[in-house]
């Protein structure tokens, strides 16, 4: 059995095709298998925020401001199983001496959580109106992660900042490797002067302390410009930065490239220059160039999350992971709403994810490789 | 030892100096108890509330009083670099009581501001003097620098004494010369002020002073001008009539012809500019350099260590002109420390235990984790009432028509009011601790609840229907348009320094998005907001303080047109008509007008007169009415953190920039306790 197994497999590696030695050789990876899946669920959240989320991110409970988590049951207090998972009744009180709003849980009543309910009216992408989410409550309300000071959801907020921290950093990522595509292809194709040139200014960017760079970059930015267009801006920013990794990347392949017996013959056979590029060239490292893009994406999205952090990238009402931990860096957020700092947990996560996936990618992106 | 005297007061009663005298002999401890205190005068009468002159004193006591000093002093007096302090204290000494007992010498007073001229009125107002002061009871004019005056019949002229043998700091004897030098070098010098301030002109004409003697002098107004002595109380040292001319003199064109070539040399392009690093209205402008080192003061502590951007030091003036009741020269404390601190870092160090008085700038948001961090941080939260809740207030001059059309009338600022949830505001970001109403003058005899209760109710249907009469239709996605078909956008530019936090503007746009009205909110600098303020661009602005009774009397501006000093709030045009006497700019309407009128008639009544009241009501009346200023919530109390080692701090009953934050509360008074 275990011989003829054997013989299969190896059979079958010599029948597969690159990529799907690539998924084997990734299937092996257990902890980009991990990240993979964790990214795969931002990806959920990022397209479905209206719908996962039971609240909008703007709309306040005033009868639970600065609430805290509210855990979900399905055992009561007296061990009962219920079938349907339910939260407990809670009620803001003020302290009277120091005047602090604290949630008091009030077990006699239970809440029970309905799933696909009929919410708050949203537009999924902009473009269908819909009332259902994923789940809530008929009676009361639900805050799993809490309320913020004017008692928004910060989990539905944790959700929509997703949206808007990933989609940065894709766009970003997507503008740092087409100019990085663009310039370090220019530069490893001609070669010269124009690749010296090329050359000296990455250098130049890159001996740049990064963090001043955004702050600089970031604090030029006029005050007065509306969100959206401080939150194309960050990202562009962002990608002028974040280009020079992947140019230098592409010009060295190319130039290790261009010696090569195929590219010699493709010249022969009379191929112009950009077929060359475009069908000789970039093939045969695009797998590089995919695990350049997962690493570099964490870089991007710390890059918005720090700037955002310190009051200089996106703002409110645009809500990322970073503007979301701007607001709560101070002693009573961090002392009485510690459930404020909860995205940092997702920044981590996201970061982690990428990095696992990076991995797993550049290991099986050679699957030769012994 | 408080208990023991009480018993031995009871016992005894008037002869409670007996009483203290033999006390004195058996302890033979001059800091301890046994002196008249404000929480327990014992027999000794003043004038005024908690102070007399010191010749006063003795002849109550029927001694001559011992003074005494610092011991941070002695050993300089000793080495003959000193004089003894029956020489530098003023034989007019002024006399104040302590609040509970005589203090002791020593410690450090550690304050937190944002940077050297930001946030730093409350650390200014710990050693801060003024020509007269605002007592305690928020009311009173009591004397400080100044001994006594008088006024003639119809309030147009002031005769000021001053104390004998009161001097600077450097030991320079303080005169009628640095009052006159102030008023006719500075105020009236046409190249260090174009024109005469405002505070120092009725009807139109400037002061005018003249010197009797070395301790006394006149001023005179061409037009009754008995607000006077509370524009001289209010804010503090800011009006302070006298400059230290035996100093500045070097400085001045007038006296110095080369004066402008020292400026150059010195790296200033003019005089003016170089004088101007050692005389500024604003106190801490002259000790944000190491120039404030030189000059010399009145105040209780002077400036000793170069100022940087993170600290400020001051030591305590040996020629300090008030003792305490048993003879003790002020102040107790040794040292004064400011720390420059970003705002969301002074909680922390406040429960770290690492500042002994905090209040100005200080948010209520912070007061429950402060409370409740009390033991540890061996500090006491207070909650004396501050200023008002932040306010909108909106363009009426807008440079767009269409807005102008809208924001100019009172049906829309009205259904804003009512729109406003103001429990709910309350609740959400005040504590639920500050009183709903409209943005009016506080402590003054003329105001009602009913005005205070106007409109502040929260009524949608009301609203609605006002701006529906307003012709202002729906849009499809809810939001109302403008006569073009436009939605109407409101852009909120705010600053954090008068929106408090950045959730009140989100809060408000969101109660205005309910009657259909859209507003996008904007987190800006104060100086780009004060830019677009004066150059009419702001649809919404918010610098508005409000006028409690002495700067109510002294300078009714925040109540009428402009509503501020610094920048117009309301009608930039119309100001800018009012200048040039309506050569340029816009005519006002028919109330604003009739308001600048009345701030001008207002000056020259007599405060608490029958016209003073009618003034007053009609003021309020036609604000209510054409609801210039939208109130959110008033009385909104600042947490105020005292350490608990400080003594004879009582209880603070106001805490704001009118009265100079712990100015009225004596800090050269307050002592560290063993």
């Amino acid at each position: 059995m275990i011989f003829k197994k054997k013989k299969n497999e190896i059979r079958r590696m010599d029948l597969a095709s690159y990529w799907q030695l690539v998924w084997w050789r990734f299937r092996r990876h257990r902890m980009a298998l991990i990240g993979g899946i964790l990214l795969g669920m931002f990806l959920l959240i990022t397209l479905f925020c209206e719908f996962l989320s039971p609240y909008g991110p703007h709309s306040r409970n005033t009868k639970y401001t600065q609430g805290s988590l509210m855990g979900i049951h399905f055992f009561d207090e007296d061990f009962n199983f219920h079938l349907r998972p339910f939260v407990y009744a809670r009620v803001n009180k003020r302290d009277p001496v120091t005047f602090r709003l604290k949630a008091e849980v009030d077990t006699s009543r239970q809440w029970p959580i309905q799933f696909f309910v009929e919410g708050e009216p949203y537009k999924l992408w902009g473009l269908f109106e819909a009332r259902i989410r994923l789940f809530g409550t008929e009676e009361g309300f639900v805050h799993l992660f809490g309320t913020d000071q004017l008692g928004r959801d910060v989990f539905s907020r944790i959700l929509y900042a997703t949206r808007t921290s990933l989609s940065v950093g894709a766009i970003g990522v997507f503008f740092a490797f087409v100019l990085g595509l663009i310039m370090g292809g220019i530069a490893g194709y001609m070669g010269g002067t124009v690749d010296e040139f090329i050359m000296r200014l990455i250098e130049f960017i890159r001996s740049i302390p990064t963090l001043p760079l955004w702050l600089a970059l970031a604090a030029a930015l006029p005050r007065e410009w509306s969100a959206l267009k401080v939150y194309i801006a960050v990202t562009v920013i962002l990608a002028c930065i974040g280009w020079t990794n992947l140019a230098r990347r592409v010009r060295s392949r190319l130039l290790s490239l261009r010696t090569e017996e195929f590219i010699l013959a493709a010249r022969l056979s009379g191929c112009s220059g950009s077929r060359i590029i475009s069908r000789h060239m970039l093939p045969s490292f695009l797998s590089y160039l995919i695990v350049d893009l997962t690493i570099s994406f964490p870089y991007i999205i710390l890059a918005e999350t720090s700037l955002s952090f310190l009051g200089l990238g996106l703002r409110e009402p645009i809500i990322s992971w970073g503007v979301l931990l701007f607001s709560a860096q101070n002693v009573r957020s961090i002392v009485h709403m510690p459930w404020l700092l909860l995205p940092s947990l997702f920044v981590v996560a996201a970061v982690l994810a990428f990095n696992f996936l990076g991995d797993g990618l550049r290991d099986a992106a050679d699957p030769f490789a012994k | 030892m408080k208990r023991m005297y009480r018993c031995l007061f009871r016992l005894f009663g008037n002869q409670l100096l007996l009483t203290s005298i033999v006390f004195l002999v058996l302890t033979s401890v001059a800091l301890a108890g046994g002196y008249a205190t404000v929480d327990n005068p014992g027999g000794i009468k003043t004038q005024f509330p908690q102070q007399l002159d010191l010749k006063d004193y003795e002849k109550q006591l029927g001694k001559k009083l011992k003074l005494s000093e610092n011991p941070l002093f002695t050993k300089r007096v000793k080495a003959g670099k000193l004089p003894a302090v029956e020489q530098r204290v003023p034989q007019d000494a002024l006399v104040v009581m302590p609040y509970d007992e005589i203090g002791r010498y020593g410690g450090k007073l550690r304050g937190v501001a944002l940077a050297l001229e930001s946030s730093t009125s409350e650390g200014m107002s710990w050693r801060q003097v003024s020509f007269v002061r605002i007592s305690d009871d928020m009311r009173t004019i009591v004397p400080n620098v100044a001994k006594a005056w008088k006024w003639n019949k119809d309030y147009t002229e002031i005769t000021f004494h001053l104390r004998k043998g009161h001097k600077w700091s450097d030991g320079k004897p303080f005169t009628s010369d640095d009052v006159v030098f102030y008023i006719n070098d500075i105020i009236k010098n046409k190249d260090l002020h174009k024109t005469v301030p405002s505070r120092w002109q009725i009807g139109g004409e400037a002061v005018d002073i003249k010197k009797i003697d070395a301790q006394t002098f006149k001023l005179m107004f061409a037009k009754p001008y008995p607000g006077f002595l509370h524009m001289l109380g209010a804010s503090g040292s800011y009006y302070s009539p006298y400059a230290v001319r035996h100093f500045l003199k070097n400085y001045h064109i007038k006296y110095n012809p080369k004066a402008n070539e020292q400026a150059q040399a010195a790296g200033f392009k003019t005089w003016q500019e170089y004088f101007g690093v050692f005389f500024n209205k604003w106190k801490d402008a002259v000790t944000a350099t190491a120039y404030g080192l030189k000059v010399p003061t009145l105040e209780s502590h002077i400036m000793d260590t170069e100022p940087n951007s993170q600290r400020r030091t001051f030591v305590a003036n040996p020629y300090y002109f008030k003792v305490d009741t048993a003879g003790n020269q002020l102040p107790y404390i040794n040292y004064h420390h400011e720390r420059f601190l970003d705002k969301e870092l002074w909680p922390i160090e406040i429960m770290n235990g690492n500042i002994d008085q905090k209040s100005q700038n200080m948010g209520l948001n912070d007061f429950p984790v402060l409370k409740e961090n009390e033991k540890k941080g061996g500090y006491t939260m207070h909650l004396p009432p501050g200023m008002a809740g932040p306010v909108v207030i909106f363009n009426q001059t807008h440079r767009d028509k269409e807005l102008r059309r809208i924001f100019s009338d009172v049906r829309f600022r009205q259904a804003m009011s009512l729109a406003i949830n103001r429990d709910e505001l309350n609740e959400v970001l005040f504590l639920g601790i500050a009183k709903p109403q409209q943005a009016l003058p506080e402590n003054v005899p003329f105001v009602t609840d009913a005005d205070r209760n106007y409109m502040i109710q929260f009524d949608l249907k009301k609203a609605n229907q006002l701006l529906d009469e307003m012709g202002l239709k729906k849009g499809k996605d809810g939001f109302r348009l403008r006569s073009d078909g436009k939605t109407i956008t409101i852009l909120w530019e705010y600053t954090l320094q008068y929106a408090m936090s950045p959730e009140f503007p989100t809060l408000i746009a969101d109660y205005w998005k309910k009657v259909g009205i859209k507003v996008l909110t904007k987190e800006i600098t104060s100086a780009l907001l004060r830019e677009k303020s004066a150059a009419n661009f702001n649809d919404i602005n918010m610098e508005w303080f409000v006028p409690y009774e002495v700067s109510m009397i002294s300078n009714p501006v925040y109540f009428t047109p402009p509503y501020s000093t610094l920048v117009p709030q309301v009608g930039a045009p119309w100001l800018e008509y009012w200048k040039s006497n309506g050569k340029s700019g816009e005519k006002p309407p028919a109330w604003a007008q009739r308001l600048r009128d009345i701030a001008a008639e207002w000056k020259t009544v007599a405060p608490g007169s029958k016209r003073y009241l009618e003034l007053g009501r009609e003021m309020v009346k036609l604000n209510l009415e054409n609801l210039v200023i939208i109130g959110t919530l008033g009385k909104v109390p600042l947490p105020n953190a005292v350490s608990n080692r400080l003594g004879n701090v009582p209880a603070f009953t106001i805490d704001n920039t009118y009265y100079g934050y712990a100015y009225p509360f004596r800090a050269d008074q307050w002592y560290f306790k063993k």
